[in-house]
């Protein structure tokens, strides 16, 4: 303060400063707490979906950005080949792009990589700057330096944007609050300005996000709800057209968006109530022309004809398919054993389940029982904002508890929320202290009126009641006031604390590089992703086809640069079948499906070695349900259990799981560690089959260091026109003929009198 | 007599050196013989010559040598092998002989009445049975007459060829039958497999020394009996199997001085001596033509100047979009009479896949005269490309009895319009233009007049 006083400030001036510096303050924060993973480990991509991400981006930078635009990825989905600029939201892609490009052109030569890794803190430290500005609307700017100060920490949003978490969700968080800042901004004003600024972000979040349908629908919804409550006003009208005509207009310019917007039932909503705006916009413009009683009558015919009009519209052009019907994706939302039951793709993916009840208080600490608080005062006000954070706050609480990944939304409405209350809760205790403090804070009024009649209820008095103490003393040194703010600061470091701690230990970890600890604590990482796919980029040749389950489809593309037949970008049900029939299928069936697909190498990832669980074993029964799913008579999920339902891998498992090609691939030379003992799988926790595992089809060419990758190389056809079985049995060195006529029992031609054999 | 005799041996010699002296194998001229004894080769002079005037490095080895060896680290030794040998040999063990075979080396294996494990053992690798050791093939309806009609009709007249003009001359398949006295053999599931001389109806495999009666199914009868059958492996090495090794020895390829004339000459039976033909044997040309066939002399062939490109370019491209109007064309030339010779088919294909083949076209030989059309034919063919984009295999893959296969692929990413492709104003789209513009003039006009009016 004495040095701002220095400056010659005003206290208006002083409080901005003070403002700027603390929320630069948050925002450095939010980049620093991001940065454990680089730490750690190094400046890596991570998981799965940034490395595609990473992969188009250098496409980006290396071709520009028309051939980016046109790319066509002919070593993904082969032979099928994906259009890369009309099935991708290039958000992300083109900012990297642009903050590379500037930093280049300022002769900073950073690599792209560098770039990639750090969009995502650098990214958080603006959501906290859209977080401050959208609470700000709410309250004040009090609540939107807690609001900022608790998105740049909470644990539910740095888990989707850590340095190396390159993806989508890392911008797409803040666009979806400064969208939201620039709706409530432009409903306030009535502006077409701030409207349009809304529809020019919108646009931008329509281009990194599949997330945007949340703002489609939020919005309208809002304005549903303000037009239900008698709120509607020219303000909203032009806030709401501008938005939506602008943003509409231009969202449809995204090559992946297209003609959504109006031909599908999600989008419906938003064209619906703008359609209602412009009915109600002239009912209003009619009233202040006609006399009540005609415009009675007049707006009860139209209201009736219009809902019909419009209701029987939407049925007629969804029944006649020119509106598509709602997606298993969003009915999945409202039944979560929809997509179990119906696309068992969709439920495969372990970041669309239904959230665990204590992972909202592992995501957002202390935040979840005081935003409740926050809702509440949102209710006693009740201005339009307030109603769009209890409309935000309801359906995200819903959805988060429908899908795990769904989380990230539901964060910023948190920390908003339960910014309003603590910093209400603040105003009330820490509100003029330097005044005189009996007259600005009730409770003290409140103890002085006890100091007559004690009053069972004040703190102050049950202390001194409880401890003897006279009341005077206690008063001095427990201030209700210092009592509430302190406690409110303690709960705060404590969730400070956890924050750090969970973003650590749980958000950290690139998955590329693992970690694990040894006896004595000391870490080993346990790097074999890389060795297996540094391999196949060096010892593989350049057009060799790699089939692998789509997991790791990106990280094949991305680190090995090799051709692969499916990927995280789920979008051909049939080929991810494909893949799953000829893992879960007998060796000779799966080779005819591999030969068919010009399959050069078969990767699989296998933990049963160092305990490794999210392997493929453990996600063989979701080859098995997709594939049955589509050839339901050839690949049968009940033959992989045994009699009794169980799910094994040892002398017990069904024929069908060990002729399986996923469980041959996995478990083939794995005795062999065990030198003659028993092996133990040490994710089942079971030994495994006791006889040998053969493979005739593929032969093994790599195995990572702690078994984790496992790559086969699929055999040519034999050269003679053998069976690969027969070829193999040859080669090792076994006289086929002879083991064939001691098989089919061989009389010798003195017990006939003819002298005939039988044929082989 | 005796001056008769040389003078038809000379003659024979003089045809052999005509037909192939200058021929030589497309894949090297090396060759080993397997026999039991060196002293057998002079059994089967006059083959072994005809190999000797056609251009081959012929090497003898017994079977008991322990030095015979096919391959040594990984390199073949010789081209070809001839398996003559009626004692296993353990050093060409089937193993060795399929290592040797991998290597795209050519086996021409006869047996006997008492074939040898080994050969046994490669040819069931193949899925080619041989009969049992002391079996014969036996017809009595087409049978060689100068044994005697009271034999046991072991050495029979064969001349159902397979029709292919890869393997055969004209004059083999219109000349004599073939004399054999051997085993069968039977064909199990392969498609590599090939017939070369079969059974008549009248054909089927009994034991050669009993004179018991039929009690079961033969092992293997009429044209089903295989009596000279080929393998051409993935890579194009061949492996022909013969059930009789007499069939190339001098006896019954050509009249040796020191043996009966009568012999070398035999009577066609059919039906019980109503008629009796008169003629020379065609062992020989079958032979040597079976001879050319296995050691790459002849049904060669190979692809060479695989290129395509757009209509209206000559370059070839890595690309290609949808529905891009391609010309594809290739060279095939077939290896005869030791050169390198155009090659005419009217059913080459080329297909273009992407899991299943969108498109299959009919390479059309051209008649445009390019420089190597001395020694190729060039195939040319023009397709659209499917409005369907993928990764596309351009393929050729041309298998046909007799003839090596010839295979190319390559694959080609076929792209999707790019943004700019699409043609920027459509006269057909015009009511749109018009609505669009009149809309946003009518709006401007409007925003003046309500801005001006009150």
């Amino acid at each position: 303060m004495a040095g701002l006083r220095l400056l010659n400030l005003t206290r208006e001036s002083q409080l901005s400063w003070l403002r700027v510096v603390i929320l630069s303050g948050i925002g450095i924060l939010a980049f620093l707490s991001r940065l454990f993973s680089v730490i750690r480990f190094e400046s890596i991509i991570h998981e799965f979906d940034p490395w595609f991400n990473y992969r188009a981006t250098q496409k980006l930078t290396e071709s520009g950005f028309y051939d980016f635009w046109n790319w066509f990825d002919s070593s993904s989905w082969y032979p099928l080949g994906r259009v890369v600029g009309g099935t991708v939201y290039p958000g992300i892609m083109v900012t990297a792009g642009i903050i590379h490009r500037i930093l280049n052109a300022l002769h900073f030569p950073v690599h792209i990589r560098e770039v990639c890794v750090f969009l995502a803190p650098a990214f958080s430290a603006l959501t906290a700057v859209a977080a401050y500005l959208l609470a700000g609307e709410m309250k004040d700017s009090s609540a939107g330096l807690l609001a900022a100060a608790f998105i740049g920490i909470a644990p539910g949003y740095i888990s989707r944007s850590v340095a190396g978490s390159y993806d989508n969700e890392a911008i797409a968080i803040f666009l979806l609050v400064f969208v939201f800042y620039l709706w409530i901004r432009a409903l306030k004003l009535g502006s077409a300005f701030w409207g349009s600024l809304c529809g020019l972000f919108y646009f931008y979040m329509v281009s990194a996000w599949g997330g945007y349908a949340f703002i489609t629908n939020l919005i309208p919804l809002h304005v549903l709800a303000l037009m239900a409550m008698g709120r509607f006003s020219s303000r909203c009208y032009v806030a709401y057209s501008s938005w939506y005509a602008l943003g509409t207009l231009a969202s449809m310019q995204i090559p992946f968006v297209g003609f959504q917007p109006v031909r599908t039932s999600e989008h419906m909503a938003a064209l619906g109530i703008f359609g209602l705006c412009q009915i109600m916009a002239f009912t209003q413009f009619l009233r202040s022309l006609l006399p009540a009683r005609t415009f009675q009558v007049l707006l009860q015919a139209a209201a009736l004809l219009a809902f019909g009009g419009g209701l029987a519209a939407l049925i007629l052009l969804t029944t006649s398919g020119f509106i598509a019907p709602w997606t298993g994706r969003f009915y999945s939302l409202w039944d979560t054993g929809y997509a179990k039951k119906y696309i068992p793709i969709i439920a495969s993916v372990s970041e669309h389940q239904p959230t665990a009840w204590p992972s909202f208080m592992f995501d957002l600490g202390f935040l979840i029982p005081i935003f409740p608080a926050g809702i509440f005062m949102c209710f006693q006000e009740l201005r339009d904002e307030h109603v769009f954070v209890i409309l935000y706050a309801v359906t995200a609480s819903y959805f988060a508890g429908v899908m795990v990944r769904l989380m990230l939304t539901l964060t910023p409405i948190v920390c908003v929320a339960s910014a309003l209350a603590v910093s209400k809760l603040l105003d009330v205790y820490l509100k003029d202290s330097n005044a005189n403090e009996a007259e600005g804070d009730p409770s003290s009024t409140n103890g002085d009126n006890a100091a007559t009649q004690p009053a069972e209820d004040d703190p102050v008095g049950l202390i001194s009641k409880m401890l003897g103490i006279p009341r005077h003393y206690v008063r001095s040194v427990v201030n209700t006031r210092w009592l509430v703010v302190g406690s409110i600061a303690w709960i705060m470091v404590m969730f400070a604390w956890h924050c750090t701690w969970v973003t650590s230990n749980a958000y950290s970890s690139p998955s590329v590089v693992l970690a694990s600890r040894g006896p004595d604590g000391s870490q080993h990482l346990i790097d074999d992703f890389r060795e297996a796919y540094y391999w196949l980029w060096q010892n593989t040749p350049e057009d060799a086809k790699v089939m692998s389950w789509w997991d790791y489809g990106y990280q094949i593309a991305g680190m090995a640069n090799r051709t692969t037949l499916v990927d995280n970008n789920t979008w051909n049900n049939t080929h991810i079948a494909t893949v799953g029939k000829a893992m879960s299928s007998p060796e000779d069936k799966s080779y005819d499906i591999m030969v068919k697909h010009d399959v050069d190498y078969v990767l699989i990832i296998f933990g049963g070695l160092i305990g490794y669980s999210g392997d493929d074993i453990n996600k063989f029964l979701w080859m098995i349900r997709i594939a049955e799913g589509i050839w339901p008579n050839e690949v049968i999920e009940r033959n992989f259990f045994t009699e009794r339902g169980e799910y094994r891998v040892d002398d017990e498992a069904t024929p069908t799981m060990k002729n399986s090609l996923m469980y041959k691939m996995s478990y083939y030379r794995f005795q062999d560690l065990y030198g003659g003992q028993q092996a133990i799988d040490r994710v089942r926790g079971t030994p495994i089959q006791s006889s040998k595992v053969k493979l005739t089809v593929v032969e093994e060419a790599f195995t990572s260091e702690n078994f984790i990758v496992r790559i086969y190389k699929v055999k040519k056809p034999d050269e003679l026109g053998r069976s690969l079985e027969s070829a193999q049995t040859f080669d090792e060195g076994k006289r086929r003929r002879k083991t064939a006529q001691n098989k089919s029992g061989k009389r010798s031609r003195k017990s006939r009198a003819g002298s005939k054999k039988q044929s082989e | 007599m005796m001056a008769r005799g040389a003078l038809f041996s000379a003659l024979i010699a003089l045809f052999l050196l005509n037909a192939c002296a200058v021929a030589k194998s497309a894949s090297g001229s090396r060759v080993l013989v397997l026999l039991d004894k060196l002293d057998d080769r002079a059994d089967y002079s006059a083959f072994f010559s005809s190999l000797s005037e056609r251009g081959f490095d012929v090497y003898f080895k017994e079977a008991s040598d322990v030095s015979a060896k096919l391959v040594d680290f990984g390199e073949r030794l010789y081209d070809h092998a001839i398996l003559f040998s009626q004692k296993s040999s353990g050093v060409l063990s089937a193993t060795k002989l399929v290592e040797f075979v991998k290597l795209e080396g050519n086996v021409l294996a006869a047996v006997g009445r008492n074939p040898p494990d080994n050969v046994r053992d490669f040819a069931y690798e193949f899925n080619v049975g041989v009969d049992e050791t002391d079996t014969a093939v036996i017809d009595h309806f087409n049978f060689n007459s100068t044994e005697g009609a009271q034999s046991s009709h072991t050495t029979i007249l064969a001349n159902a060829f397979a029709p292919s003009a890869a393997v055969y001359s004209q004059s083999t398949l219109s000349g004599g039958a073939v004399l054999y006295d051997g085993v069968a053999l039977k064909f199990g599931k392969n498609p590599l497999l090939l017939k070369l001389l079969v059974g008549s109806a009248t054909t089927y495999t009994w034991g050669a020394r009993e004179s018991s009666d039929v009690t079961e199914q033969p092992y293997v009868s009429g044209s089903e009996l295989i009596l000279a059958g080929a393998a051409q492996t993935r890579s194009n090495a061949r492996v022909t199997f013969v059930g009789s090794q007499k069939l190339f020895s001098d006896r019954h390829i050509c009249n040796d001085t020191s043996l009966n004339q009568t012999t070398s000459r035999f009577k066609l039976h059919v039906l019980e001596n109503i008629i009796v033909v008169d003629s020379k044997s065609g062992n020989a040309a079958f032979a040597a033509d079976i001879s050319k066939w296995t050691f790459q002399e002849r049904g060669v062939l190979k692809i060479s100047a695989v290129q395509h490109h757009k209509e209206d370019e000559s370059f070839q491209r890595d690309s290609y979009r949808v529905k891009d109007h391609i010309v594809y064309q290739l060279d095939i030339s077939e290896y005869r009479d030791g050169k390198w010779r155009p090659f005419v088919a009217p059913d080459v294909q080329v297909e273009a896949v992407m899991i299943d083949p969108y498109i299959r076209a009919t390479l059309q030989p051209s008649s445009s005269a390019k420089p190597s059309s001395a020694t190729a034919t060039t195939y040319v063919t023009k397709f659209q490309l499917p409005d369907q984009y993928g990764v596309f295999t351009f393929k050729v893959d041309y298998r046909r009895p007799g003839y090596s296969w010839i295979f190319t692929k390559e694959t080609l990413p076929v792209q999707q319009f790019r943004h700019n492709d699409y043609e920027r104003f459509l006269v057909v789209a015009s009511p749109y233009y018009a609505a669009a513009l009149s809309t946003a003039t009518a709006s401007f006009l409007f925003m003046i007049a309500v801005m001006y009016s009150s």
